[in-house]
């Protein structure tokens, strides 16, 4: 049986353990990219893709509707901490990250099928696509953040 | 849980509480500046820098300072022995834990 004094120790290691996951998060959502900004990009995006399939190629000049994100982007990145490249992460290619990404592209050949013709129509799929794609690129951005903590605590290369 | 890549190792320099919490900070990014840090700490710039000198006498972060704009920057990062000696570190907490 372990002494108190074990027991202490256990307990101390174990909250620096947590303090030290916390800092991680912090850190690693910190040097990531505003959220504002990735709701901006799957919203235009969502726009986008549906405007340009209704209505070809008149709608081709709505992709100038990025150049405000990249923008956006490029003062995003001033001051931020520069994240670390992953070095051994199988979180990444065999986990939840990669799961959600092969389901945003089955979701992206899906909507394709989705032919909206009426205004109520394309409406209806701009809302379809963005919380969808909004569902999925947040738990593919929680799983690659999750997977940056490990990493960073446990790749010493 | 992947396998740390650095034996576990107690060490008593990164064990106090604030340089665990830097070299934590410091893990997942390549670099970072002194104010984003100090914000992420939630500590002030004289604490910060007391207990980075510390970690940059014993090799494990490496303190950059540079001017942008006319403005001068503290760059930090931990170096590759600071990382090494912080993955075994954590480890070792590991380990404690496990017992």
């Amino acid at each position: 049986m372990d002494s108190p004094e074990d027991r202490r120790d256990q307990e101390r290691a174990a909250k620096l353990l947590q303090s030290v996951a916390h800092d991680s998060r912090q850190m690693v959502k910190a040097s990531g990219n505003p959220r504002g900004l990735l709701t901006s990009v799957i919203a235009v995006s969502a726009f986008v893709f549906t405007l340009c399939q209704a209505y070809p190629p008149r709608a081709f000049w709505l992709v100038l509707l990025y150049l405000p994100l990249i923008a956006w982007y490029a003062l995003a990145q001033r001051g931020r901490a520069k994240p670390r490249s992953l070095i051994n992460s199988p979180y990444l290619l065999t986990g939840a990250y990669a799961g959600y990404f092969f389901l945003c592209i089955l979701l992206i050949n899906c909507l394709r099928f989705w032919e909206a013709t009426q205004v109520e129509e394309v409406l209806a799929k701009i809302l379809v696509t963005f919380t969808s794609a909004m569902f999925l690129v947040t738990k593919m951005q929680t799983a690659y953040n999750r997977a940056r903590v490990k990493d960073g605590n446990d790749q010493a290369n | 849980m992947t396998k740390p890549t650095s034996k576990a190792r107690f060490d008593e320099l990164i064990h106090a509480p604030l340089r665990l919490r830097i070299c934590a900070s410091l893990a997942p990014v390549d670099r970072a500046e002194f104010s984003h840090l100090k914000q992420n700490l939630g500590v002030a710039d004289s604490v910060l820098s007391k207990h980075l000198k510390q970690l940059g006498d014993a090799g494990y972060v490496d303190i950059e300072r540079f001017t942008k704009l006319g403005r001068s920057h503290v760059r930090v990062s931990l170096t590759t022995a600071g990382r090494r000696a912080y993955v075994g570190h954590v480890a070792a907490l590991r380990e404690i834990t496990a017992n």
